[in-house]
C-alpha cells in the first residue's frame, strides 16, 4: 500500500465552468491535488466524478475512496441562476399592498435600462420592459398600511387576505409570495397575512409554499425586496431538488459527508439550509475568496482579483481583509435585495470580438464575444471575426500546438487573414500593428475596469496587490497592470483552477441583518448614547442567538463559532449607509458608542472626502448585521526556501519569435511547472503551462517566491 | 499653450470657431496614434463616470442617490465641455456657461481662481434651467497653470421659494423662486465655508438636501481633479490640452456625418403648447419650431413666433431651451458619440429675444420651464419626421410626457422642517414609436435613465403615505401604437399636523402630442379631498380606495370616500394647508400616440386589458375592437365591422379643408376666441412679424385686420 | 456600414419585427442603403407605375407623375396634389372638442377654451392621417417640406 493511499481527503470543492469542471481536493494536513474534466451540462454529477477521478489519481486513489473519506463536498451551483435566465421556475402568485399590484409592470422605470451600456442608456428607444415572472392576473392587493416609522396607518384587512389567498390557490399557483410596504421594519401585517394564507392552503389541502419578503430580504426598497422574494419562490423547489439529487448520486458512490453550496456572499452553507436566492452568484465567488485567503497567507489586507476567461474579465475586491459586497445587485434586469460579492464583469476576454465602427472609424473591442462556439477565428470552428485570442496568436504569444495542452490546434493563418482584412487594411496599418492595437484596447478596458472599481470606491491603488488568474489572465496581466501603481502583481502556477482553490478555502459563513431604525441627534448626550447603544446591542444579541442556533443545527461546535458585528451607518437623512464592522461586541458605555461612530467617520473619509463629512446632521443606523462563521481545514500552500535565481536547465524550452516593442524578437520560452522558488527571469520571455501562458514583456521581470507564486515586477 | 488671461483665450477661442467653423483644424494626435487617442478619452470619461457613481452616495437627496439626477463633466480652460458622465445630459453645456460667465466677468482677477476653490451657481440666467439646478465647478492646475475645470450638477428638491419644493407654480417674479447664489465661491483649500452653509441652513426648508448635494459635488469634482492630474503627468499639459480640443473637433465631425447619414434634408415644423394659469391672466403659450436639416449636415432650429415672456414661471432661460434641444439630439441622434461641445457646434438655435425662451431680464421666473419644454419636445417630433423620411422607422417617436408632481412643506414625521417634491415623474410614460407602444412608467425627456424611486424612499422624505401607486390607465395617447402610461398615485396626509400640499403641471391642455394620426396624451390633473371620512371607513373595515379605477368620470376614491373633492385641471395648485386624513392624487404625465388608432393590433389591446392598463370602454370606442371583457377573446368579424363603421363616421363628420377654413375664417375675422387663446394670439401676432404674415396669409386676412387685446376689450366693456 | 436584408426592412415597415430585432436595429449603426431599400420595398408592395420618391409619413408618399409633377398620394391612391403645398389643404377635417366624451373621459379632456383636436382624414380611405393639437383659429401646420435636390446632391454613401 503506497503512502498516497493513506491520505485522508476531507474537503473537495468542484468549480463548474462553461468548458471545464475543476476539482480541488484537500486532505487533513491541508495538502491538495487538482483535477480537470470536460463539463457535462445537464448531468453535472458525471463531470464531478470525472474531475474527482482525475485529481484522485495523483494520490493513487479511486473516486469511491475519496468520496468515502470526504467530510465536505462543496460546489458553486448555477441551478438558480439558470432557472432565472431561462425563465424555467415554478408559478408563484403575489399578495402585496393594495394599490401596488402594478409594481412588477412598472419596474420602477430603472429595470428598463439597468443592464445597458452608456450609448444604449442614453438612447431611450432601446429601453424595454421585462415580462414579469408573476403575471398581473396572479397578483392581489390587500388593504393595510405601515408607515416609515413602523406605525400602523391602516390595519390589515384580513378578509382581503383570505379572499386573495383563495383566488390564488384556485388559480393553482405553486407558491404565494407576500410583500407589504415597510414589512422589514414592522413585519406584523406580513406575518399575519402569511398565517391566513397558510390556513387557506391547509383548508384546501393544497401544497403551496408561502414566502414572506421580510424573511428573504429584510431591506428597505419594496421593488428589490419583492423581486427577491419572488425569485425564492420561483426557484426554491428546483434548488432543493437539485441539491438532494446531487447528494443522492454522491452517496451512491460512498459519500457520507455534507454537501455544501457556495453562497453569493462567499461562504459555504449546507445544501439543506441554503436559500435559493443566496446562491444566484454561487459560481464566480470562488476567485475572490481565494484572493482573500492568499491575502491571509501573505498578510495583505487589500487585494484585487482579476479573472480573464473566454468571454469576460471579472474583477473582485478585498479591502481591509473584507470582501466587497454589492447590496443592490441586478440580475437578469431585476433589482435584488440580497447581497452578493461585488464582481465587476466586462466583455473583454479571449473570445471578445474586435471591429471597426464605420461612423467614427474607431477600432472597438467587444462587448460581443465569439464565445467557445464558434470561438476565435484560429479555433477553425467557423469564427470569422477577429478576437483577442487571434491577436495573441498572431503576435506569437500563444503556441498553436500547445493551447490547452494541445487539445485545440490553432490556425494562425486564418487569424492573420481575419485581422488583415477586417482591421489592418481599413486602418491602413500592418497586421502586427493591428493585432497590437486589439490587445492594447482590450487590456486598457481591463485596466480601466480595475482603476474604475477602485476609484468608484474612493480607494487607493497603491494599497492593493493584484492577483491574475483564469485561462487568459497571465497572457494579459503585464499589459492590464501597466501604469497602475499597485503594491504588487501575483500570478499562480495553478491559475486555471484558482477559483476552485479559492472556494475550497472558504469558511462556513452566514449573514444576518435586522432593522433597528436608530436616529442619533447631533451632539447626542451620554444618556442618549447609552439608550441607543442598548437597542443596537440587543439587536446584535438577537442575531447572535439566531446565528449560533442555526450553525449548531448545521452541526458545528458552538465553541468554534465566531461573530462579526456590523452596523449600517450614515449621516442624518443620507440615503446611503456604509457597512461598519464594529470595534466593540456590545455598546455598554458612551465610549463604546464613540468608538463605533469613529469607525464610521474613518471609513466615510476614506471612501468619500473630508469635505463630505457632515456630523452636524447627526447619524442614522437603520440596520445592524452580524456575520457568523467558523473556520475549517484549508488547502496549504507548500513553502520551499527559495534557491538559485537561475532556472533549472529543463525549464527552458525553445526560442519562439514574438512581437514586442513594435518588432519581432526571438523570445525564450519556459515551462511554468519546472521553474523553482527563487528563480528570476527578465522579459521578454514566455512562460507556458498546458492551460495558460504568461507573457513577460521587456522591462518587466518575474520572480518565484517560496510558494512558487510568480511575482511580476518592473525591471530594476 | 496660448498665452494671456483666460478672458483673452476665451475670445481667441470664439474668434477661431466663428472664422473657421471648426474647433481644431488638425487632428494630429488622433491621426498620429488613434489608439492612444481613444485610450486617453476612455480614461477621461471614466474619471467623470466614477465621480457620478461615488458622489450620488454622499447625497441625502433621493434625486441624486436614487434617481441619478446628477452629472459631472470635464471642461477646457475656456469652459468648453470635453466629456460628461451619464445622468442629466440636459446640462451638457450648463456648466460651460457658468465658467464662461465667470471668465467674462473677470473672476480671474477678483475673487480669483485657485486650486481648491469651489464655485457654486444656481442662477438659471447664467447656467441651468431653474433655481433647483445647482452646479459646482473647481479649477484644475498643472505647474501653476489652469489646465481644465471639473464640474458637477444636481437638482435639489427644495430652494426656499415662496412655496415648498423648488417648483413654484405661481411665481410672479424670480424673487419668489428661492435662494440664488450666482457664481459664489463656497469653498477654499478644499474646505467648505461654514458661514455660507449657515446661510443655506437658515435660508431654506430642507437644507440637508442642498448641503449634502454640495458635498456630493465636491467629492466628485475632487475625484476628477485627482484623476486628471494623473493623466496629465505622462502626457504633459500641452498635449493634454491639444487632445481635449481634438475630442471636441472629433465629435463635431462625427455629429455632422451623422446628420448627413440618417436625416432627410428639408424643413420640418411642429408646435408645442403650454399655458400660464396665473389667475385672471390665463394665457396659452405658443412654442413653434422650424427645423431645417441642411444638406451639409447642420441643424437649424428656429423658434420664431414663441410667446413673449411674462410674469409667470411657465418659461425658461436660453440655457434651458439649449439644454432641452441638445438633450433631444443626444438621446435620439448622437447617443453613441463623445458628448461634448462638439455636438453643439452642428446646431444653430434661433430663440427670439424677449420670448418665453429668452426672457428680456433676469426678473422673469423660470421655475417650470413651461413653453421651452413644449418647444423642446416638439423639436424631437420634427427630428422623428426626418428619420421617417430617410427610412429609419425604428427611431421615429411621438412626444414624451409633460412632467408634473406634488410638492409639500411643513414639519415632517420626524418633527423636522421640510420642503420637497416627489420626483417619481422621472419615470413617466414614454412616447409611442413608429414600430412599438411607448413604455409605461419608464422615462422622461430630461434624463434618459428613467427611475421613479421606491415608495418606501419617498415616504422617508415626505410624510404623506401612498394608498396606491398605479399605472395611469389609458393615460398614453391612443394610436396604432399607444403612448406610454405614466404613474397615478393616491396619497393620504399622515404623520404631521403641519403640512402644505401643492402641485405643479401645466394648463388644462393636451399634454403630449401624437404623431402621424396618433392622439395626444390627455390633460393632466390632480384631485384633492379634504375633510374625508377615511377614519370611519377604516374603523368599519369598508373599502379604502387605491386609485382612480376604470372610470375616470367618477374615480374610485370619489365614489368610496366622502370628502370635499376639488379637481385641479392642469395639476397646478398653490401649496395649501392639509390635515391628516386628507387625500390627494398626483400624476406624472403620459406619452403621445402614433398612427391611426383603428389600425391597432387587437392583440396589443388584449394584452393591455390583461395588464389592466386599458379598459373595455376604450377598446370598443377608441380602437373599435370587440373583445369579451371576461375571456378577453377578440371577435375579429365584429371588430372589422366596428372599424368600417368608424371610417364611414369620419367621412360624415369630416368636412373638406377649404370649407372648414372658410368657416373658421369668420371666427378669426371677429377675433372670437376664449381669453387664454385670444391673449396668446394678441401677444404673438404683436411680437412676431413672421408669424403674423403667415397667419394673415393662411386666413387671407385684410391689411387692416388686427387681433384685439381681450383684456383691453374687457376694460372697455366695464 | 451594415447592409440589412430587404425582407428584414420589409418586416420593419409592416410591424412584423420582434422587440429584440427592433432593438438590434436601434443599437447597431445605421445602414446607409436604408432609404433606397425602403423605397424599393414600398414600390413593390404598392405596385404603382409612378416612381415613389419619398415616404412622407404614415400612408402618404411623394410620387413622380409621368408629366413630371411630384404629388402627395395616399396608400389608397387618393391624390393630394403638389408636395410643395400642405396636403392637409385637401384633406377632410374634423375639429374635435374633447368634451364630446367620445375619446377622452373625465378630467383627461383638455379644456376647449385652450386647445382642441384637429383630425385630418384621407378623403379616399378615411384613414386618420394627422391629429393636430391647436387652439381654435390656428393655421394648419405644414409639417414637412422635403429638399429633394439637396438629398440627391448629398449622396448616400456618407
Amino acid at each position: 500500500m503506497s503512502i498516497e493511499s493513506r491520505r485522508r481527503p476531507e474537503l473537495c470543492y468542484i468549480d463548474v465552468g462553461g468548458t471545464f469542471t475543476d476539482a480541488f481536493i484537500v486532505d487533513a494536513e491541508g495538502e491538495y491535488v487538482t483535477g480537470k474534466a470536460p463539463s457535462t451540462p445537464g448531468e453535472l454529477a458525471r463531470g464531478f466524478f470525472a474531475a474527482i477521478g482525475a485529481a484522485a489519481e495523483s494520490w493513487g486513489m479511486t473516486v469511491e475512496e475519496v468520496l468515502r473519506s470526504l467530510k465536505v463536498l462543496g460546489y458553486g451551483s448555477t441551478v438558480v441562476l439558470n432557472a432565472i435566465l431561462t425563465r424555467s421556475g415554478r408559478t408563484p402568485g403575489l399578495i402585496t399592498t393594495s394599490g401596488f399590484e402594478g409594481i412588477l409592470l412598472m419596474e420602477r422605470g430603472k429595470q428598463t435600462w439597468v443592464d445597458l451600456d452608456r450609448a444604449a442608456r442614453l438612447h431611450p428607444m432601446t429601453h424595454r420592459h421585462n415580462s414579469p415572472i408573476v403575471p398581473r392576473r396572479l397578483i392581489r392587493g390587500v388593504t393595510g398600511r405601515i408607515d416609515s416609522l413602523g406605525r400602523e396607518v391602516i390595519p390589515l384587512y384580513e378578509h382581503d387576505v383570505r379572499a386573495a389567498a383563495e383566488e390564488l390557490v384556485e388559480a393553482r399557483v405553486d407558491a404565494i409570495v407576500i410583500c407589504l410596504l415597510w414589512s422589514f421594519l414592522n413585519p406584523s401585517h406580513e406575518r399575519r397575512a402569511a398565517e391566513i394564507v397558510r390556513d387557506v392552503v391547509r383548508e384546501r389541502g393544497r401544497q403551496v409554499q408561502v414566502v414572506t419578503s421580510v424573511d428573504v430580504s429584510p431591506m428597505i426598497r419594496e421593488l428589490p425586496r419583492v423581486n427577491t422574494a419572488i425569485l425564492e419562490a420561483y426557484t426554491g423547489d428546483l434548488a432543493r431538488a437539485a441539491f438532494q439529487d446531487m447528494q443522492g448520486r454522491l452517496e451512491e458512490r460512498g459519500f457520507r459527508g455534507q454537501l455544501q453550496i457556495m453562497q453569493s456572499t462567499g461562504g459555504l452553507a449546507p445544501a439543506v439550509y441554503v436559500k435559493a436566492v443566496e446562491t444566484i452568484q454561487s459560481g464566480p465567488a470562488g476567485g475572490v475568496i481565494g484572493g482573500r485567503y492568499i491575502g491571509e497567507i501573505y498578510g495583505f489586507e487589500n487585494l484585487i482579483t482579476t479573472d480573464v476567461g473566454g468571454t469576460s474579465f471579472d474583477v473582485g475586491l478585498v479591502s481591509e481583509g473584507f470582501i466587497n459586497v454589492n447590496r443592490e445587485p441586478a440580475v437578469a434586469r431585476m433589482l435584488l435585495g440580497v447581497p452578493m460579492i461585488e464582481i465587476l464583469s466586462i466583455g473583454a476576454g479571449g473570445g471578445t470580438i474586435a471591429r471597426i465602427d464605420p461612423l467614427t472609424g474607431r477600432l472597438e473591442i467587444g462587448p460581443q464575444s465569439a464565445g467557445s462556439e464558434p470561438g476565435p477565428v484560429c479555433y477553425g470552428r467557423g469564427g470569422t471575426e477577429p478576437t483577442v485570442t487571434d491577436a495573441d496568436l498572431v503576435l506569437g504569444y500563444l503556441d498553436p500546438d500547445y493551447f490547452i495542452g494541445g487539445r485545440i490546434v490553432l490556425d494562425a493563418g486564418s487569424a492573420r487573414r481575419a485581422i488583415r482584412e477586417r482591421i489592418a487594411e481599413p486602418l491602413g496599418m500592418s497586421i502586427e500593428k493591428a493585432a497590437e492595437g486589439i490587445r492594447t484596447i482590450a487590456d486598457a478596458k481591463m485596466r480601466d475596469a480595475i482603476s474604475g472599481l477602485i476609484a468608484t470606491r474612493g480607494f487607493d491603488l497603491s494599497d492593493y496587490h493584484l492577483l491574475a488568474f483564469g485561462g487568459a489572465g497571465p497572457s494579459h496581466v503585464a499589459d492590464y497592470t501597466k501604469g497602475l501603481s499597485l503594491a504588487g502583481t501575483m500570478v499562480f502556477p495553478f491559475s486555471a483552477v484558482f477559483s476552485a482553490f479559492g472556494a475550497a478555502s472558504a469558511d462556513y459563513e452566514h449573514h444576518y441583518t435586522r432593522a433597528v431604525n436608530v436616529i442619533v441627534p447631533p451632539r447626542a448626550s451620554d444618556e442618549e448614547k447609552l439608550a441607543l447603544g442598548r437597542r443596537i446591542s440587543e439587536a446584535w444579541e438577537e442575531l447572535r442567538v439566531r446565528g449560533s442556533r442555526q450553525m449548531e443545527h448545521e452541526g458545528f461546535d458552538r465553541a468554534r463559532i465566531q461573530f462579526r458585528p456590523l452596523a449600517m451607518i450614515r449621516y442624518g437623512r443620507q440615503l446611503n449607509d456604509l457597512i461598519v464592522t464594529s470595534p466593540v461586541d456590545r455598546i455598554g458605555s458612551p465610549a463604546d458608542w464613540d468608538r463605533l461612530i469613529e469607525a464610521f467617520e474613518q471609513l466615510y473619509t476614506r471612501v468619500f472626502a473630508v469635505a463630505a463629512k457632515y456630523p452636524q446632521a447627526g447619524y442614522e443606523i437603520l440596520e445592524v448585521g452580524l456575520a457568523a462563521y467558523t473556520e475549517k481545514i484549508r488547502p496549504k500552500l507548500r513553502f520551499e526556501a527559495p534557491g538559485l535565481s537561475a532556472p533549472p536547465e529543463d525549464a527552458a524550452k525553445r526560442l519562439r519569435p514574438a512581437w514586442f516593442e513594435g518588432g519581432w524578437q526571438e523570445t525564450a520560452v519556459y515551462e511554468m511547472s519546472r521553474l523553482r522558488p527563487g528563480n528570476e527571469l527578465s522579459g521578454p520571455i514566455l512562460v507556458e503551462d498546458p492551460t495558460t501562458t504568461l507573457v513577460v514583456p521587456p522591462a518587466r521581470r518575474i520572480r518565484l517566491d517560496g510558494y512558487r507564486t510568480i511575482w511580476l515586477e518592473e525591471e530594476r | 499653450m496660448s498665452p494671456g488671461s483666460l478672458k483673452d483665450r476665451l475670445h481667441e477661442r470664439d474668434r477661431r470657431v466663428a472664422e473657421l467653423g471648426v474647433y481644431e483644424e488638425r487632428l494630429d494626435l488622433k491621426e498620429g496614434d488613434p489608439i492612444a487617442f481613444e485610450l486617453l478619452y476612455s480614461r477621461i470619461l471614466q474619471s467623470v463616470t466614477s465621480a457620478h457613481e461615488v458622489a450620488r452616495l454622499v447625497s441625502a437627496s433621493p434625486m441624486s442617490r436614487e434617481l441619478g439626477e446628477i452629472i459631472f463633466g470635464l471642461y477646457t480652460p475656456e469652459g468648453d465641455a470635453v466629456a460628461l458622465s451619464r445622468g442629466l445630459l440636459i446640462h451638457i453645456h450648463t456648466m460651460s456657461r457658468m465658467i464662461k460667465w465667470m471668465i467674462e466677468n473677470d473672476y480671474q482677477d477678483d475673487p480669483g481662481f485657485n486650486e481648491g476653490d469651489y464655485y457654486f451657481n444656481n442662477d438659471p440666467y447664467i447656467g441651468g434651467a431653474h433655481c433647483p439646478d445647482q452646479m459646482i465647478v473647481t479649477p484644475i492646475y498643472w505647474e501653476g497653470e489652469l489646465v481644465a475645470w471639473a464640474g458637477g450638477l444636481t437638482h435639489t428638491p427644495e430652494t426656499g421659494g415662496s412655496e415648498p419644493g423648488g417648483f413654484i407654480p405661481f411665481a410672479r417674479s424670480r424673487f419668489d423662486e428661492g435662494l440664488f447664489l450666482p457664481c459664489v465661491k463656497i469653498a477654499e483649500n478644499d474646505r467648505i465655508k461654514r458661514d455660507l452653509e449657515i446661510l443655506v441652513e437658515r435660508g431654506i426648508r430642507s437644507p440637508i438636501f442642498w448641503l449634502t448635494d454640495n458635498r456630493a459635488k465636491i467629492t466628485g469634482t475632487q475625484m476628477i481633479r485627482q484623476e486628471i492630474k494623473g493623466l496629465i503627468e505622462p502626457f504633459g499639459a500641452d498635449n493634454f490640452g491639444k487632445a481635449c480640443r481634438e475630442y471636441i473637433e472629433d465629435t463635431r465631425r462625427a455629429a455632422k456625418r451623422r446628420v448627413r447619414t440618417v436625416l432627410f434634408p428639408g424643413r420640418y415644423r411642429e408646435v408645442g403648447w403650454r399655458g400660464s394659469v396665473m389667475p385672471r391672466q390665463e394665457t396659452l403659450l405658443h412654442g413653434p419650431v422650424e427645423l431645417t436639416v441642411s444638406t451639409e449636415g447642420r441643424l437649424v432650429l428656429d423658434y420664431q413666433g414663441m410667446s413673449p415672456a411674462g410674469r409667470h414661471p411657465f418659461q425658461g432661460t436660453l440655457p434651458t431651451i439649449e439644454g432641452l434641444v441638445m438633450n433631444v439630439l443626444i438621446q435620439h441622434l448622437f447617443y453613441d458619440l463623445k458628448h461634448n461641445e462638439g455636438v453643439l457646434m452642428v446646431v444653430d438655435l434661433k430663440v427670439p429675444e424677449g420670448s418665453a425662451g429668452n426672457p428680456p431680464s433676469i426678473f422673469y421666473p423660470t421655475a417650470l420651464w413651461g413653453i421651452t419644454y413644449g418647444a423642446g419636445l416638439a423639436s424631437g417630433q420634427a427630428l422623428s419626421r426626418a428619420y421617417y423620411a430617410q427610412g429609419y422607422r425604428e427611431e421615429v417617436h411621438a412626444t414624451s410626457a409633460l412632467s408634473c408632481a406634488y410638492t409639500a412643506g411643513g414639519v415632517d414625521q420626524y418633527g423636522r422642517p421640510f420642503g420637497a417634491h416627489n420626483f417619481e415623474f422621472a419615470a413617466a410614460g414614454l412616447f409611442a414609436s413608429a414600430v412599438a407602444d411607448g413604455l409605461d412608467t419608464a422615462g422622461v425627456e430630461f434624463n434618459p435613465e428613467g427611475e421613479m424611486g421606491d415608495a418606501e424612499i419617498w415616504e422617508q422624505v415626505l410624510p404623506p403615505v401612498y394608498l396606491g401607486r398605479e399605472i395611469h390607465i389609458d393615460g398614453g395617447g391612443f394610436g396604432k401604437y399607444r403612448g406610454g402610461n405614466g404613474v397615478l398615485s393616491l396619497y393620504q396626509v399622515w404623520g404631521t399636523d403641519e403640512i402644505d400640499v401643492g402641485g405643479f403641471g401645466a394648463a388644462p391642455i393636451f399634454s403630449a402630442p401624437g404623431l402621424m394620426g396618433g392622439y395626444p396624451a390627455g390633460a393632466v390633473y390632480m384631485w384633492v379631498g379634504s375633510r374625508t371620512n377615511i377614519r370611519q371607513l377604516i374603523e368599519e373595515r369598508r373599502p379604502i380606495p387605491a386609485g382612480e379605477g376604470e372610470d375616470p368620470e367618477t374615480p374610485d376614491f370619489v365614489r368610496q370616500v366622502a370628502a370635499t373633492w376639488e379637481l385641479v385641471h392642469g395639476h397646478n395648485r398653490v401649496g395649501t394647508p392639509a390635515r391628516p386624513g386628507d387625500l390627494f392624487t398626483a400624476m406624472t404625465g403620459d406619452g403621445g400616440g402614433f398612427g391611426d388608432p383603428i389600425e391597432r393590433d387587437p392583440e396589443l389591446v388584449r394584452r393591455d386589458l390583461e395588464n389592466k392598463v386599458t379598459t373595455p370602454w376604450t377598446a370598443r370606442n377608441v380602437y373599435c375592437i370587440a373583445v369579451d371583457p371576461d375571456t378577453l377573446e377578440v371577435d375579429r368579424q365584429e371588430t372589422e365591422r366596428l372599424r368600417a363603421a368608424r371610417r364611414e363616421e369620419r367621412m360624415r363628420m369630416g368636412i373638406p379643408a377649404q370649407q372648414y377654413k372658410a368657416r373658421e375664417r369668420e371666427r378669426v375675422l371677429c377675433g372670437d376666441f376664449p381669453p387664454p387663446v385670444a391673449r396668446m394670439y394678441h401677444a404673438v401676432l404683436g411680437a412676431s412679424e413672421v408669424f403674423q404674415s403667415a397667419f394673415r396669409e393662411f386666413w387671407d386676412l385684410p391689411e387692416e385686420w388686427r387681433m384685439p387685446d381681450p383684456d383691453q376689450l374687457a376694460q372697455e366693456m366695464a | 456600414m451594415p447592409e440589412y436584408p430587404r425582407e428584414l426592412i420589409a418586416d420593419l415597415l409592416r410591424g412584423r419585427l420582434s422587440s429584440d430585432e427592433i432593438g438590434g436595429l436601434q443599437r447597431h449603426e445605421k445602414d446607409a442603403s436604408r432609404f433606397q431599400t425602403v423605397l424599393a420595398v414600398e414600390q413593390q408592395r404598392l405596385g404603382w407605375t409612378d416612381r415613389i420618391l419619398l415616404c412622407l409619413q404614415e400612408h402618404l408618399y411623394v410620387v413622380q407623375r409621368p408629366e413630371g409633377s411630384r404629388t402627395v398620394r395616399c396608400e389608397c391612391g387618393h391624390e393630394f396634389g403638389d408636395y410643395r403645398r400642405n396636403w392637409k389643404e385637401s384633406a377632410l377635417v374634423h375639429e374635435r372638442d374633447a368634451s364630446d366624451g367620445l375619446v377622452y373621459r373625465g378630467p383627461r379632456r383638455a379644456d376647449p377654451s385652450w386647445t382642441v383636436l384637429r383630425e385630418f382624414y384621407c378623403p379616399g380611405c378615411a384613414t386618420q392621417l394627422d391629429v393636430e393639437v391647436v387652439p381654435r383659429g390656428y393655421p394648419f401646420i405644414f409639417n414637412f417640406q422635403p429638399d429633394f435636390e439637396g438629398h440627391e446632391g448629398r449622396g448616400e454613401a456618407e
